[in-house]
């Protein structure tokens, strides 16, 4: 059994941490790209036109069958091929942060377009026409009145994405990109390996508490979003508590 | 460069050749997988002192932690640990020598424990408390109400989720080839690297994950709808779905 000790776990925490900068450039860039993906496919899916209809659904299908590792790889080696020639060339050159963040901004846009639908069904109809008869236009009663009210609708599952590809993006490594499991290989590979056990337990110490970190984060965000819910579990809350009491008392 | 539409169509044959490695990492690790589940939403929802704790600290942690870094821990670290029991057995078999098939069904089961486990949970909450006592009352012992009676329709809950675990885990056996287990996502790795057309290759790999969880989520349905036989109020069910 390799030797586990404190000093190189430390190293490796120290050393893999800073990376955590470009996880989150990744997140940040498809969780904005995705998203807007998603409200297209939406608007696809709601179309008049049934050849949309299908467009969006065979999207959304064929994006749900593939595993992130696939379509990393199709991404990462296919897209310089598909674009061929001097467009193809270009591409190979870029860094490999902008493939990662194609790939996820793919799945996202598949993911995402459901939980616009859920988002926005969750808005009660009137509210849009509220702001048309206060004098909005449609876009401002959008932004304004329908936006706000989405994002909190969809709060718990921007959490989950968000959680997700930060796990997910792990994989990223694969080609070489330097995120926080990259960073830790690379450290890891440049001593031959000879302290994985204390990398593995570094990078738990990384991953693990910032997921609940985040969870956590986002229960809060969503709690401070809904305070008349608040409100309400509050009195519903004395509401049973006063029920109990009644019932002790007799 | 072109596509290489000649390669493809060699290759596809080929890949398609280790189909069945792919499926049966997704059987073994689903029936690994299931029972342990089970058998950790049953001690979540009984509360079971001491011991609902530390399942909860086993899901927490891995919920927390990518799925490539499980993968790792048990393809590196598991057989230094049995090799050190074989040794203090005083047994002779050599751990470095075991298919590493093993080490993938072991890492590919331990997420989809989880969310088998939380959704089997959930289900068990939303089952009338008043179902396990006519089981008794009609003279079954615990463990026949509990199985006969509760489960089922515990399951008839959880079983979307557990669908979508099935397909989850179909999707992560693409993972395998890290830990040297030959299915499609590793073959193509190997022909597509020995020509260095990865590209034509994970296409291949693209079309077949695609044509496998098409039939798995036919299956699935076929299921489903078989096992809706054991929820509560059939009808009611029935007319929620009309609307």
């Amino acid at each position: 059994m390799q030797k586990i000790t404190i000093e190189k776990i430390i190293y490796y925490y120290k050393g893999s941490l800073p990376a955590l900068g470009t996880t989150f450039a990744y997140v940040i860039i498809s969780m904005i790209i995705g998203t807007l993906i998603g409200s297209l496919i939406y608007r696809l899916k709601n179309s008049k036109y049934r050849i949309f209809r299908l467009i969006a659904s065979l999207y959304v299908t064929v994006v749900r069958c593939t595993p992130s590792l696939v379509m990393l790889f199709l991404v990462f080696y296919g897209l310089p091929v598909l674009a061929g020639g001097e467009v193809g060339a270009w591409m190979e050159e870029l860094p490999t942060l902008v493939f990662v963040c194609i790939t996820f901004s793919i799945f996202i846009g598949a993911s995402s377009s459901e939980v616009i639908r859920a988002a926005l069904s969750a808005v009660p109809k009137g509210q849009a026409e509220a702001g048309l008869s206060v004098g909005m236009s449609n876009a401002q009663s959008f932004v304004h009145i329908l936006l706000p009210q989405m994002l909190r609708n969809a709060m718990p599952n921007i959490g989950n994405t968000v959680i997700l590809l930060i796990k997910e993006g792990a994989l990223a490594y694969t080609i070489g990109l330097r995120d926080v499991m990259g960073q830790a290989y690379y450290l890891s590979g440049r001593e031959m390996n000879a302290y994985a056990v204390s990398m593995y337990i570094a990078l738990t110490l990384i991953y693990w508490p910032l997921t609940i970190i985040l969870e956590r984060l986002f229960a809060y965000i969503e709690h401070a979003l809904t305070p008349w819910e608040r409100k309400n579990r509050h009195k519903n809350n004395d509401d049973d508590s006063m029920r109990k009491r009644v019932v002790y008392a007799d | 460069m072109q596509i290489d539409y000649e390669f493809i169509r060699r290759a596809l044959p080929d890949i398609a050749r280790y189909i069945p490695v792919t499926l049966k990492l997704v059987v073994v690790s689903f029936l690994i997988s299931f029972p342990i589940g089970a058998l950790f939403a049953w001690i979540n929802y009984k509360k079971v002192k001491g011991l609902s704790q530390v399942v909860k600290a086993y899901m927490s942690l891995i919920r927390g932690t990518p799925v490539v870094l499980q993968i790792y821990v048990i393809y590196n670290v598991t057989p230094y640990i049995l090799a050190s029991i074989f040794e203090k057995m005083g047994s002779e078999i050599n751990v470095y020598r075991l298919d590493t098939t093993w080490y993938a069904y072991l890492a590919l089961s331990l997420s989809s424990t989880v969310t088998i486990a939380e959704a089997l949970r959930a289900g068990l909450e939303t089952v009338n408390k008043g179902q396990f006592e006519a089981g008794l009352s009609v003279g079954l012992s615990a463990k026949q109400a509990l199985w006969h009676i509760v489960f089922p329709q515990a399951l008839t809950t959880a079983m979307p989720v557990i669908g979508n675990v099935t397909v989850e885990l179909t999707k992560a056996t693409s993972l395998a080839f890290i830990m040297a287990v030959t299915e499609i996502t590793g073959r193509a790795k190997i022909i597509g690297g020995s020509v260095l057309r990865y590209f034509e290759a994970y296409i291949c790999v693209f079309i077949l994950y695609i044509l496998i969880i098409a039939v798995l989520e036919q299956l699935l349905k076929l299921l489903e709808r078989k096992i809706s036989v054991y929820r509560t109020g059939k009808h009611n069910y029935m007319s929620v779905k009309a609307i």
